[in-house]
């Protein structure tokens, strides 16, 4: 650290010298030619004053030894004390900016010394030349105009502004801890109202949930951006911690914590003030019918409220909920692809589906009927086919137990019922043949194929239980992959195509209304 | 330079100076080029002729023959009746295309030889034509057949007086499709053996200070006269202006320096002054004037006005009289003037000068007598009216640190003594500069006649402010910016607002910016050791509430500054004392009380209490106005600024009970009196006065010392920029090989080689100079791509130019580069450069088209030349009328440019300017006026229409005191009064309507308070 070197024994001693040996009025001029000729900046002298008040630390502890004037003091003094913070006006005086004259005759002018300084010379301060001394002046300039107003979140915010390292950060923290500057708690992080009066036991979470809420207070954007900056530096100071090895001192490692824990809180703060910006965007109306709960929608919201105080760049000059909108807006919508229906459907179907379904109404709007499939395809700018995919994909999920009658008695499970059950009831002619042609179909693939190809072609299709598997399905089964089984299926088709047994199965095509479409069909 | 005395710098600037438009010339009339690569017809733009029959098949009219003429020729008054005989040389060449086989293909176009032939001509009334033979053959005999020329001659009448028009005309066959070019080169025009009388210059009044005789008029040239009786063409006009000497008395010079005079002033004043009187009573008195009456034949009008002038001359003998008596009585006046001389002194260190020119201390001693009687004398404005570059800025200076000397002998210990603007948005920063290191030896002086105890003159240290518009330097900073607020971390904090260009006590330019957050000050801090302020941050402030807060001993600023009053309260430091001051140190003056500074100190976050003012209340308003380039106050910006002024003295009278003293400086003295009275409602005065003959007074006569050289260019076939960038190429090109072949150029232009360093820095940077933005960016882009010269380094130097580049500019013209390579070669500058940009390496100019007025032509070209020869060329844009016209007589407008200004026009009546600044006027009232006087906080409408309500003012009251404040109190000005009442009455309503929404008062009304004097510009054209 450069101010410490300069703060070297030699000048302490020096100056010392310099105050002991003279009478008040030769010690200024002594001292302005001291600081001059060392070319001292004011933090160096502050760094000075610190030193040299340690062995008099008793003695001479509230005034710093290039004592003032009268009147300057009572005005520091004055000025200090008006405010909340009267620990710092007691404590330690930091900032002398070294002697002010004392006025000698003329009495209206005496208590405005700086402006009127005809009969001395203070001393030159010429402004620190590294990036943590302008930032130490700058704090200590701030803390003693405002009268000791100066909290952890102005540090954090002028270190982020200057982009200080943690290490550098740190090294302000100390200087202006050794200043004596005692910095005020970043207000207004906690809940400012308390619990609701007279607590009523009730069952509604949300309601419960928005109360506590309230006692947030919303944050103006100058809070916003201090909020950003401690976070800034606290992540500044986690990676720090992190990288650090183990010759970090107890002091710096704890100052680093210190401030990691800082930034969680601001973050923390930050999240809290902005609860009830997600709930007016969760309790938004195109969310009402959507399948998921309010409930659910504000909890989605907070977790993309979260993400969003995480990425927030305060430097930008924005809102934060601007930013945060965007994120809790996406984050419910995620939710709601994923939670609203009982069939998920990846997130780009779902937003075609929307897309038709907009297509739909303006053009049902337009046209005074319900637009054929063309028109939806010309509309939307996809295939007919699709279009018909995703207006299947998009019809509701029914219960099986749906009521179908308000008697209550009748159920769709009830209307419902199984292939196997269905050929019971129809002709016998069907059966039989059905039959035979399972039996037809069996043998064929017996002696045509392999034992696992015939297995697979069976699964695949469905043939006996009416349930077509996939070829992950099949391929877990067989412990091989799925491409595997792909191949197995394909050589077996042909196989099948090729052999001259397949002859027998043809007279079946065809000859019954009932089965035809669904025998031809070729395998997919 | 054998056998010569030593030459000195002077000497060879000139020599220099004369080679260089030798050079200049050359390139456009192509002298010494034997062959070409491309036609003649599109480079050379001097001394060619077209041909007639080409011209006349274009559309007949004048503006396109100026612009490539086929004939030039001479008009002549002759003395005696017709019929008239002379003989007419005439000399010229051709340039000739050999076939595709010819000697050098590559350089197809040959020059001929020179062809120079006599013709005598005798007529009669009716003129004729002559020669038309002879050329012919004398063309043919230098291998260019075909060419023909002849000389004509046309009579004209002219109020019964025959004029003669001698002509040379270009009569060549149109050009043929193969080879040739129907063009002449080199043309020129003699004229002998003809009785002529001369010409009266008629765009000019007759007067008894002027000669208006013009001996011939060119057509298309210049017309010099080499021997009497000879008249011969030129392709310009080359007019020679000779730099001035300060004292033109047979009396021996007194000794003017600062020393002297600081030490004891009387003796030598009074010499000076004695000197005056024996000047005055030899040139002025009845008998004087009565011999030139005689002598010279003035008619009575010229008599009577000389009596007027000399009953000015004598005023003002009075006025030096009384200042010297008041210097010799009254010490505060003696010890303030001997101080500012020891200051001067001090600043004038290491600048090539220690004392006064007769004229600036006369001009000291005119003024002082305002100390001492401060109400009689502020009924006068004082006028400083010298030549650019005597030293005007100096003189104020010298006025302005005696009053500030003399304040504090009197007891004011802290205020603004002077508050100094500028019309132009960018006062330069060397004009700041100036201000700033006249102030910091004022500083040093004041310190130690303190510590001596030799003059009480104990107070604040002399500061200086620095007040421009948000463009260039912050309003406010405040500690959370919002919008366009600046705060102390905003990007460029605190460089970008450095103001000196050197700290003002030493002069180190190692300065640094500092923004202190415990003061909140932006300030300026040297970092030399040594320097002798040693007292932290330079006295010098850049942010307005800084100047409110700490009002320094002298403002500078522009003038649209002035229209804050309306809007600020704190303004109110500028015309009165302020509220109270705080008890913290450094945090000054105070205030009104508003939100965001409770207490009324302009600190955020204040501590203090407030405490009385240190000195007496009534002390605290400025006693100088300054106003440069008074001039510039015309039109709208005169009109919205004589209210504004109105309103100043206004308020200074109700806060401090009495007013300031004005003193401006002008360029032009037509129409002074009328504008003073306009802008100031005071009367007009004017030093020096003009002497007995023009050029001439006691104050100055010409001497030998060559100051600018004007060269008048009409270009002929080509367009301007073109004979822009070529000339320029020429300039640059013939520098260059200065620097290359030094002694080569010595031996050609006679040159001693001690001086080829300082010519090459002195002429090595050209100006261009153009009317408009546009044609300052064409020419700074088109000379790049234009050029035989590589390695042109360009600058631009605008209204749009950057606060800090302006600075670099400048910085690097005056402390130019080691190589000659890395200096600015080019400066492309529009208007900006014509005030107060003072760099003494500017010596060349090439201006594109003359400037839309006369004073703008003598503001500009004064910037080159400053301190060694100068040489401009004026390029006229021929096809417009006005530049033809003064191409005629460019010799005049040079000599007399003072005449030829134009009468400043500007009115206070107008009804739309009024309706501009009325929301102003009423609103400073509101905060200046009746908010101190309510004791509270008046800063909504609520709370103003209560107290309005409560003292019982009623609109037609504020009314008659804003018409009362504007002087409009005559039968004439009935309507303007209604206009007031309907507007006041519209307020009143608007503040008691309780459904508002405005906020602020200044919401109130429409339109709202002007924020800039510079807005009408946009919002009303005048028309009355």
């Amino acid at each position: 650290m450069v101010r410490s070197a300069k703060a070297s024994a030699a000048l302490v001693d020096e100056l010392r010298a310099i105050i002991d040996n003279q009478d008040v009025h030769q010690a200024q001029s002594a001292i302005a030619e001291f600081v001059a000729r060392h070319r001292l900046t004011r933090s160096d002298i502050d760094a000075l004053v610190v030193a040299l008040a340690q062995p008099h630390a008793g003695s001479d502890h509230t005034r710093p030894p290039a004592a003032t004037s009268a009147p300057e003091a009572q005005a520091t003094t004055t000025a200090t004390t008006s405010t909340s913070a009267t620990e710092t006006a007691t404590g330690t005086e930091p900032v002398q900016r070294g002697s002010e004259p004392k006025l000698d005759d003329d009495p209206p002018d005496s208590d405005v010394g700086w402006m009127f300084d005809d009969d001395s010379v203070p001393p030159v301060f010429l402004p620190a030349d590294d990036a943590v001394g302008q930032a130490f002046e700058d704090l200590l300039g701030d803390w003693t105009r405002t009268g000791g107003r100066l909290t952890r979140a102005d540090v954090a915010l002028l270190a982020t502004r200057r982009s200080l390292t943690a290490a550098q950060t740190g090294e302000l923290l100390g200087l202006l801890a050794d200043a004596g500057v005692d910095l005020q708690a970043p207000a207004g992080t906690e809940p400012v109202r308390s619990a609701a009066q007279g607590y009523e036991p009730t069952d509604d979470t949300v309601r419960q949930y928005l109360r506590e809420i309230g006692r947030y207070p919303l944050l103006n954007a100058a809070r916003e951006v201090e909020l950003w900056s401690l976070m800034k530096q606290g992540t500044a100071a986690r990676t720090a911690l992190d990288a650090s090895g183990p010759d970090l001192s107890a002091a710096d490692r704890r100052s680093l914590r210190h401030r990691a824990i800082e930034g969680q809180r601001a973050h923390t703060a930050l999240v809290c003030a902005n609860l009830r910006l997600v709930v007016s965007i969760a309790k938004a109306r195109q969310y009402r019918q959507t399948g998921v709960a309010f409930a659910d929608r504000i909890q989605d919201g907070n977790t993309g409220l979260i993400h969003a105080a995480h990425l927030f760049d305060g430097s930008k000059g924005y809102k934060f909920s601007t930013y945060a909108t965007w994120w809790i807006k996406q984050s419910i919508e995620r939710g709601i692809g994923n939670h609203g229906r009982t069939i998920r459907v990846p997130m780009h179907v779902r937003e075609r589906i929307q897309r038709i379904r907009r297509a739909t109404r303006k053009l049902a709007d337009r046209l005074g009927r319900e637009p054929t499939l063309d028109e939806l395809a010309d509309a939307t700018g996809m295939q007919p086919g699709r279009v018909q995919a995703m207006l299947e994909l998009g019809q509701p999920v029914l219960s099986i137990d749906l009521l179908l009658s308000v008697d209550g008695d009748l159920r769709l499970s009830d209307v419902l019922v199984h292939d196997e059950e269905r050929d019971g009831r129809t002709d016998p002619a069907a059966i039989v043949e059905q039959a035979t042609l399972r039996d037809e179909l069996d043998r064929l693939l017996r002696t045509v194929l392999p034992n696992r190809a015939a297995n697979v072609i069976r699964r695949r299709f469905g043939l006996g239980t009416g349930a077509e598997e996939t070829l992950d399905d099949i391929a877990a089964d067989h412990g091989v992959s799925r491409e595997r089984i792909r191949q197995i299926q394909g050589l077996a088709m042909s196989r099948l195509q090729r052999s001259t047994e397949r002859m027998a199965l043809r007279p079946y095509l065809g000859s019954e209304p009932g089965h035809g479409p669904s025998t031809e069909r070729k395998p997919r | 330079m054998s056998g010569k005395v030593a030459q000195s710098l002077e000497e060879a600037c000139d020599a220099f100076v004369t080679w260089l438009d030798r050079r200049v010339v050359a390139a456009g009339r192509g002298d010494g080029l034997d062959r070409l690569d491309v036609a003649p017809s599109e480079t050379f733009w001097l001394g060619r002729l077209g041909c007639e029959d080409e011209v006349r098949k274009g559309t007949n009219d004048d503006r396109a023959e100026r612009l490539d003429p086929c004939a030039i020729g001479i008009r002549f008054r002759p003395a005696e009746a017709p019929p008239w005989s002379m003989t007419v040389t005439v000399r010229a060449r051709a340039w000739v295309k050999d076939p595709k086989d010819g000697p050098d293909p590559d350089r197809r176009w040959w020059r001929t030889g020179p062809v120079a032939e006599k013709i005598s001509v005798v007529t009669g009334a009716e003129g004729g034509t002559f020669g038309a033979e002879q050329l012919r053959d004398a063309f043919a005999a230098v291998g260019a057949p075909g060419r023909r020329a002849e000389v004509r001659i046309d009579v004209e009448d002219w109020h019964q007086d025959p004029e003669l028009v001698v002509q040379l005309v270009n009569t060549s066959p149109e050009k043929s499709r193969d080879r040739t070019d129907s063009h002449l080169y080199e043309t020129q025009l003699e004229v002998a053996g003809l009785r002529t009388t001369p010409f009266q210059l008629e765009a000019l009044p007759d007067s008894f200070r002027h000669d208006r005789d013009v001996p011939a008029y060119g057509l298309n040239v210049g017309v010099e006269v080499p021997a009497p009786g000879v008249f011969r063409s030129s392709d310009t006009t080359t007019v020679q202006t000779v730099r001035p000497d300060y004292w033109n008395s047979s009396r021996p010079e007194p000794t003017l320096s600062f020393e002297r005079l600081a030490a004891d002033p009387v003796p030598e004043l009074t010499a000076l002054v004695d000197a005056l009187e024996a000047y005055d009573q030899a040139h002025w008195s009845g008998s004087a004037l009565a011999t030139r009456e005689a002598v010279e034949g003035w008619t009575p009008g010229m008599r009577a006005a000389a009596d007027e002038a000399a009953v000015e001359v004598f005023a003002e003998l009075d006025r030096l009289r009384t200042g010297l008596q008041l210097l010799a009585t009254n010490r505060h006046i003696r010890q303030s003037f001997q101080l500012m001389n020891q200051a001067i002194g001090w600043s004038a260190q290491g600048r090539g000068y220690d004392a006064w020119r007769p004229f600036q201390v006369g001009f000291l001693l005119s003024a002082i007598r305002f100390l001492a009687e401060p109400a009689e004398d502020t009924k006068f404005v004082d006028t400083v009216w010298f030549a650019t570059g005597g030293g005007k800025t100096e003189t104020y200076l010298g006025l302005l640190l005696t009053t500030a000397f003399f304040d504090r002998l009197t007891g004011k210990r802290t205020g603004v003594t002077a508050w100094s603007r500028f019309p132009l948005r960018l006062l330069s920063l060397q004009q700041t500069q100036r201000f700033a290191d006249v102030l910091a030896g004022a500083e040093l002086v004041r310190r130690d006649a303190v510590a001596r105890r030799v003059a009480d003159v104990k107070g604040a240290p002399f500061s200086l402010g620095f007040l421009v518009g948000q463009a260039g330097t912050p309003n406010k900073i405040v500690p959370r910016p919002a919008g366009d607020e600046i705060g102390p971390d905003s990007p460029g904090i605190p460089d970008k607002y450095r103001v000196l260009l050197h700290c003002p006590f030493c002069r180190d330019e190692s300065l640094r910016m500092k923004f202190d957050r415990q003061r909140w000050k932006l300030e300026h801090h040297c970092t030399n050791p040594r320097c002798p302020w040693r007292r932290g941050a330079l006295p010098v402030y850049v942010v307005d509430q800084e100047i409110f807060r700490f009002l320094p001993t002298v403002v500078v600023g522009t003038l649209d500054k002035t229209a804050s009053i309306g809007l600020q309260q704190a303004m109110r430091g500028l015309v009165g004392p302020p509220l109270k001051i705080c008890s913290v140190d450094w945090h000054g003056f105070t205030y009104a009380t508003r939100a965001k500074a409770p207490n009324g100190c302009l600190v955020p976050s204040c501590q203090g209490a407030l405490q009385s003012l240190p000195m007496p209340a009534d002390r605290f308003a400025p006693s100088l106005r300054l106003q440069d380039e008074l001039h510039l106050l015309r039109d709208s910006l005169g009109a919205v600024d004589s209210h504004y002024e109105s309103l100043l003295d206004y308020l200074q009278q109700e806060l401090s009970g009495n007013r300031a003293k004005i003193v401006a400086g002008s360029a032009t003295l037509i129409g002074y009196d009328r504008q003073v009275k306009v802008l100031y409602r005071r009367e007009g005065r004017v030093f020096p006065q003009p002497g007995p003959r023009s050029g001439e007074s006691f104050w100055t006569v010409r001497k030998s010392d060559k100051l600018r050289r004007f060269v008048a260019v009409a270009p002929r076939g080509v367009t301007v920029e073109h004979v822009s960038d070529r000339t320029l190429d020429a300039l640059q090109r013939s520098v260059r090989r200065l620097a290359d072949a030094p002694s080569a150029v010595c031996t050609e232009a006679g040159i001693d080689p001690r001086h080829v360093d300082a010519l090459l820095s002195l002429y090595g940077t050209n100006v261009v100079y153009g009317s408009t933005l546009h044609d300052v960016e064409a020419a700074g882009r088109s000379l790049g791509s234009n050029s035989t010269v590589d390695g042109i380094n360009v600058e631009q130097l605008t209204g749009q130019t950057d606060f800090d580049e302006v600075r670099d500019i400048l910085e690097r013209l005056e402390k130019p580069e080691e190589e000659f390579s890395d200096r600015i070669h080019v400066l492309a500058a529009s208007s900006m450069l014509s005030h107060g940009v003072d760099i003494d390496r500017l010596n060349t100019m090439v201006m594109l088209g003359l400037p839309l007025t006369t004073a703008e032509f003598i503001q500009t070209t004064a910037r080159v030349g400053r301190r060694h020869p100068g040489l401009v060329y004026v390029l006229h844009k021929i096809g417009r009328e006005r530049d033809a016209q003064t191409f005629r007589h460019f010799d005049k407008y040079v000599r007399q440019g003072d005449r030829f200004v134009d009468a400043i026009p500007i009115t206070r009546r107008s009804r739309r300017v009024l309706a501009l600044t009325l929301p102003g006027l009423v609103s400073a009232r509101t905060l200046m006026v009746h908010e101190p006087a309510s004791r509270q906080q008046l800063s909504n409408p609520a709370k103003l229409h209560q107290y309005l309500r409560d003292v019982d003012l009623t609109p037609d009251v504020e009314a008659a005191a804003v018409a009362e404040l504007l002087g409009l109190d005559g039968p004439e000005d009935s309507l303007h009064r209604q206009q007031i009442v309907e507007w006041v009455r519209e307020w009143f309503a608007g503040l008691a309507d309780p459904t508002t929404t405005a906020r602020f008062i200044s919401e109130i009304g429409q339109p709202s308070p002007m924020r800039s004097l510079r807005d009408v510009e946009a919002q009303a054209p005048i028309h009355d």
